[in-house]
């Protein structure tokens, strides 16, 4: 039961709420409150449609057409893995091989190789590059392959000059005692070691400097991360 | 679901045009990317502009916008139409990664981008009968807007376009956090009961 005084104090923050100006915590106490209230939800509601009116009344600027292909060409990529992910639906777990796959995997040449080591979730290799501006931020689709648990998600890099953070969407924890790790890999030389992480979705920053055609991994490793990968990379983003 | 039948014809497809947003986004659901094309055409401006009034930056308003109509099509399957239209659902997303993007900036980028008129200059060329209707559309909101008292119009900018909290607010404008909210509040009451008479753009 709520009682007057929270309700006038839920009341009071509706508009704030409304309008996103409510720090998260009090945004969640109010939200609580408001799966009571029914009249405090015809209120938000109300209230609502003036917050929604506001985009109308800034100017209407056209976007480049460089927005519209650069956001196509990511949906037509990303509609033709779904038709082919309808044929090949159940993707079987990675086998772990702890062979310095380096040494023997070209990075030039992976998709034959990684598709017949592994069922391919997805593969898509897109360099997408925003013009205008040197400080762009340029977005680099990575290539997303087994273990199981990463065949919905979807990974891409962003470069802003040699600074980088892969933004990670939908990818399942690595398990009890493992984390994910990130690796940098210039040219035919070993990997460097770029950062662990456990994210399901969100943008971890990439701790080394990428440069032009430098490859960003991702392996699977034991808690704590290794200094070289003892895994295949099941991402990688060719920068 | 695979069973879904895709069209691969051009994005000038009078048929898929025809549609309203929310059957296209049933199709989107199912992976059709014509049926996406057809919501960017149709809502690109108005979601590149709303992300340029926020971040004020035309590199940080293209990535905002691209990153909003990408979750769009990989979330295409949330769309609830009982819960508002497919524009201001596209318009929510809209605002809150453009509001996530300028938090990452400093405070004193948000102050100026709060504060930014200059970008009336910028204004697209009108086209179609839609274009200018919203066009018409975005002037009258903001005669209304403009009809607001000045510390009333002041929150809403500084809380909708620059992302500050009641609190942040009310430290900036050196004013009780009460009268904050009570601005708000009024704020959004005269825009609602502004807005009831009006017809909707189809």
């Amino acid at each position: 039961v709520t009682g007057a005084a929270d309700h006038h104090g839920a009341s009071e923050q509706l508009a704030a709420y409304a309008l996103g100006a409510l720090p998260a915590e009090e945004g969640a106490q109010l939200r609580e409150h408001l799966e009571g209230c029914r009249k405090c939800r015809a209120e938000l509601a109300s209230l609502r449609t003036a917050v929604d009116a506001l985009p109308a009344s800034v100017p209407q600027i056209e976007p480049r057409p460089a927005l519209k292909e650069s956001v196509m060409a990511i949906v037509e990529s990303e509609a033709a893995l779904l038709r082919a992910a309808g044929e090949t639906a159940d993707v079987p777990e990675r086998r772990e091989r702890r062979r310095r796959w380096w040494s023997e995997v070209s990075l030039a040449r992976p998709r034959a190789r990684l598709a017949a080591a592994f069922a391919v979730a997805a593969i898509t290799a897109l360099v997408l590059v925003l013009p205008g501006g040197g400080s762009a931020t340029r977005t680099i689709q990575a290539q997303v392959s087994g273990p199981a648990r990463a065949a919905g998600a979807r990974v891409s890099l962003q470069l802003r000059g040699s600074r980088a953070q892969l933004v990670v969407n939908g990818l399942p924890a690595p398990g009890a005692n493992r984390v994910d790790e990130l690796w940098v890999k210039h040219g035919s030389s070993a990997p460097l070691p770029a950062g662990t992480f456990v994210v399901g979705t969100g943008s971890v920053v990439v701790t080394r400097p990428v440069r032009m055609g430098d490859a960003v991994l991702v392996t699977v490793e034991p808690g704590g991360g290794s200094s070289a990968p003892t895994t295949v990379p099941f991402i990688v983003a060719n920068a | 679901m695979a069973t879904h039948r895709r069209s691969h014809a051009g994005s000038g497809e009078p048929g898929l045009r025809q549609l309203g947003d929310e059957d296209l986004m049933q199709l989107v659901a199912g992976g059709d990317a014509r049926a996406f094309e057809v919501i960017y055409e149709r809502h690109c401006t108005a979601v590149f502009s709303l992300a340029y009034r926020i971040c004020g930056v035309r590199a940080a308003a293209e990535e905002v916008a691209q990153e909003a109509f990408l979750a769009i099509w990989r979330s295409g399957a949330r769309y609830d139409r009982t819960r508002g239209s497919v524009r201001t659902w596209l318009l929510g997303v809209v605002h809150n990664r453009a509001i996530d993007s300028l938090r990452r900036s400093t405070a004193h980028d948000r102050l100026r981008v709060a504060d930014e008129q200059a970008a009336e200059r910028l204004e697209a060329p009108e086209r179609t009968e839609v274009e200018v209707a919203r066009r018409d559309e975005a002037r009258s909101m903001r005669a209304v807007v403009g009809t607001l008292p000045r510390d009333q119009r002041r929150v809403v900018e500084l809380a909708y376009f620059g992302g500050f909290t009641q609190e942040q607010i009310a430290e900036m404008l050196d004013a009780p956090l009460g009268t904050v909210k009570g601005r708000m509040r009024l704020a959004l009451e005269k825009l609602r009961a502004a807005l009831e008479p009006k017809e909707a753009i189809p």
